[in-house]
């Protein structure tokens, strides 16, 4: 049987952290320093 | 000659991007590839190659896409051109060319299935079967290739149309009301489907109380649960960097054509850093949380190893209607994943469509609605080879060549034509030129170095491990040999007609821009 082992539990927590982390962080900077294009 | 189209807004230019990147692949393939390889332990060569392969080959793609636009060039031959003034690099262009032409053909064709099914899975049309051998049947029978359900190719045929006329509504309308005007509609509407779903598959828990080891939980478990064994092999490495390279679209020659219609000051280091940080989003955290976790719920990790070795389109048109009809509100849920994958598609496939178009504009001086129905047309004409060959092979070979190994001869020649041809300082200042970021240092490195020996060992693994087998048919039916053939005869006479019109363009033209006077 198939069971979520902490090990497993790390790997998903670090991956969506870190993804989401990232998104959080390059959609701040966009939306802060627009000063590109129009928007 | 027309004035050159720019974004209207950052976010749209984001969002299409993104699209761009955002495929099947992202809710269909990444989920198996991390099951076959390691669970857990595949994300350390995974995020390896995001850092040493992905993101430069991102910021390559955009900063060759931007410095083409100046001169107003949005497809390769062009660009390279641009970077790299010796007679061949326009030639050396014409791969990026090739690649997308090929890959819109039949990609169409596989995006308009998703729509089919979007369609048959709110009327039901599939709810009556109850395994997955029939189930195969069903599509197998839509697709054409067996009879049965369908009594000919009829309903596929015409979600076909349907799809190429969204596709070249979308390109007909340009870069602005076009594509960045659908990016701000699907895109969100992809997001909210995806994370909807996702989060619906955690309260399916577990569906049979007979069978408590099968649940959601079990297949994340199957997922992620890491097998550091694994890592030694170098199987996965190669697999990570493969998922990575394919997930971005990159070495298609469409991000290329997307950041051309950016202005010359506007920022490409975040923009492009933000592209790859949401497609990996909808990879890692809405792709990984919907196909197999369910699969697993329902058919058990044994079983869900089966279909995730019969591929990816097995997972998506087989197992998951089996599980749309024997849940509440299948038919909505049903439709919510089909459509999210149509989303997915159309937003790629309406770039892929975008270099031709934009030769033709630059190069021909098209008007923009004669290069759209130009491309139209030739699209229209090809897929049909696409749809009648299809259970002879015909779209996996035009799969495997052009959008699989030549997309890595493309991102190998693009390193090398940026870093080394155009100069490492200069693609450097190109990349930084408007950041709204502060890149690090050791990128210039990777860029230089590391980035083109990773993809140079790539290309030749998979040379020896599937392209030479590949060539040699092997494995492939006798029947379908000619057809096979027939593909490969296709694609050559493309590259050679692509070739032939680079070739008349520049005797034309010559160059567009003398180069030498604008320096960064």
């Amino acid at each position: 049987m198939y069971e979520l082992t902490s090990s497993g539990l790390i790997f998903v927590t670090l991956a969506w952290t870190s993804v989401t982390a990232l998104v959080v962080y390059c959609f701040y900077k966009v939306m802060r320093g627009n000063r590109n294009l129009k928007e | 000659m027309e004035n050159r189209e720019q974004w209207g807004s950052r976010i749209g230019l984001i969002l299409a991007m993104a699209g761009n990147a955002v495929g099947l692949g992202n809710f269909l393939r990444f989920p198996v590839k991390a099951a076959q390889n390691g669970g857990g332990a595949f994300m350390i060569p995974y995020f390896v190659a995001f850092v040493l392969l992905a993101i430069p080959l991102m910021w390559i793609e955009w900063s060759i896409g931007r410095h083409g636009g100046k001169y107003r060039h949005g497809s390769l031959p062009g660009m390279f051109d641009s970077m790299w003034q010796h007679p061949i690099s326009k030639y050396l262009g014409v791969f990026g060319l090739f690649v997308s032409t090929i890959i819109v053909i039949y990609y169409t064709y596989i995006e308009s299935w998703t729509l089919g099914f979007s369609f048959f899975s709110l009327t039901g049309e599939y709810f009556g079967i109850n395994d997955m051998s029939h189930m195969k049947g069903f599509l197998t029978s839509y697709q054409g290739v067996s009879e049965g359900y369908f009594s000919d190719i009829l309903p596929a045929y015409i979600f076909l149309l349907i799809t190429m006329a969204l596709n070249f509504y979308v390109l007909g309308k340009g870069i602005t009301k076009g594509i960045e005007k659908f990016a701000k509609i699907a895109m969100p509407l992809l997001l909210f489907f995806g994370l909807f779903l996702a989060i619906w598959v955690f309260t399916i828990g577990t569906p049979d109380p007979a069978h408590p080891e099968n649940s959601v939980w079990s297949g994340f478990a199957f997922i992620w649960n890491p097998n550091f064994t694994e890592l030694g092999n170098s199987k996965i490495w190669l697999e990570a960097a493969g998922q990575v390279f394919f997930t971005l679209s990159v070495g298609m020659g469409t991000l290329h054509a997307y950041a051309s219609y950016l202005r010359r000051d506007n920022d490409i280091a975040l923009s492009g850093l933000s592209t790859a940080a949401l497609n990996e989003f909808v990879e890692i955290v809405i792709g990984a949380s919907i196909a197999i976790p369910i699969a697993v719920a329902f058919f058990g990790v044994d079983m869900t190893k089966v279909i995730a070795q019969a591929g990816s389109y097995d997972l998506g048109f087989v197992s998951m209607p089996i599980i749309f009809k024997q849940i509440p509100m299948g038919k909505i849920i049903g439709f919510m994943w089909f459509f999210l994958l149509f989303f997915a598609g159309i937003t790629s496939s309406v770039a892929m469509a975008q270099p031709l178009i934009s030769f033709l504009k630059e190069q021909f001086n098209f008007s923009h609605k004669k290069a759209t129905i130009w491309i139209g047309s030739l699209i229209f004409f090809s897929v049909h080879l696409v749809v009648f060959f299809l259970k002879f092979g015909f779209l996996d070979e035009l799969d495997y060549w052009a959008g699989t190994f030549a997309l890595v001869i493309v991102a190998l020649l693009e390193v090398i034509v940026f870093a080394w041809m155009f100069g490492m300082d200069n693609a450097w200042a190109e990349l930084n030129h408007g950041s709204d970021i502060k890149i690090p240092r050791f990128f210039y490195h990777i860029i230089k170095y590391v980035t083109p020996v990773y993809l140079f060992f790539i290309l030749i693994f998979w040379t020896i491990q599937e392209a030479v087998p590949t060539l040699f048919m092997e494995g492939v039916a006798e029947e379908a040999v000619p057809y096979r053939w027939l593909a490969r005869a296709f694609m050559v006479g493309v590259f050679a007609v692509l070739v032939f019109m680079v070739k008349k363009a520049w005797d034309k033209n010559g160059h567009l821009f003398d180069y030498s006077k604008e320096k960064i």
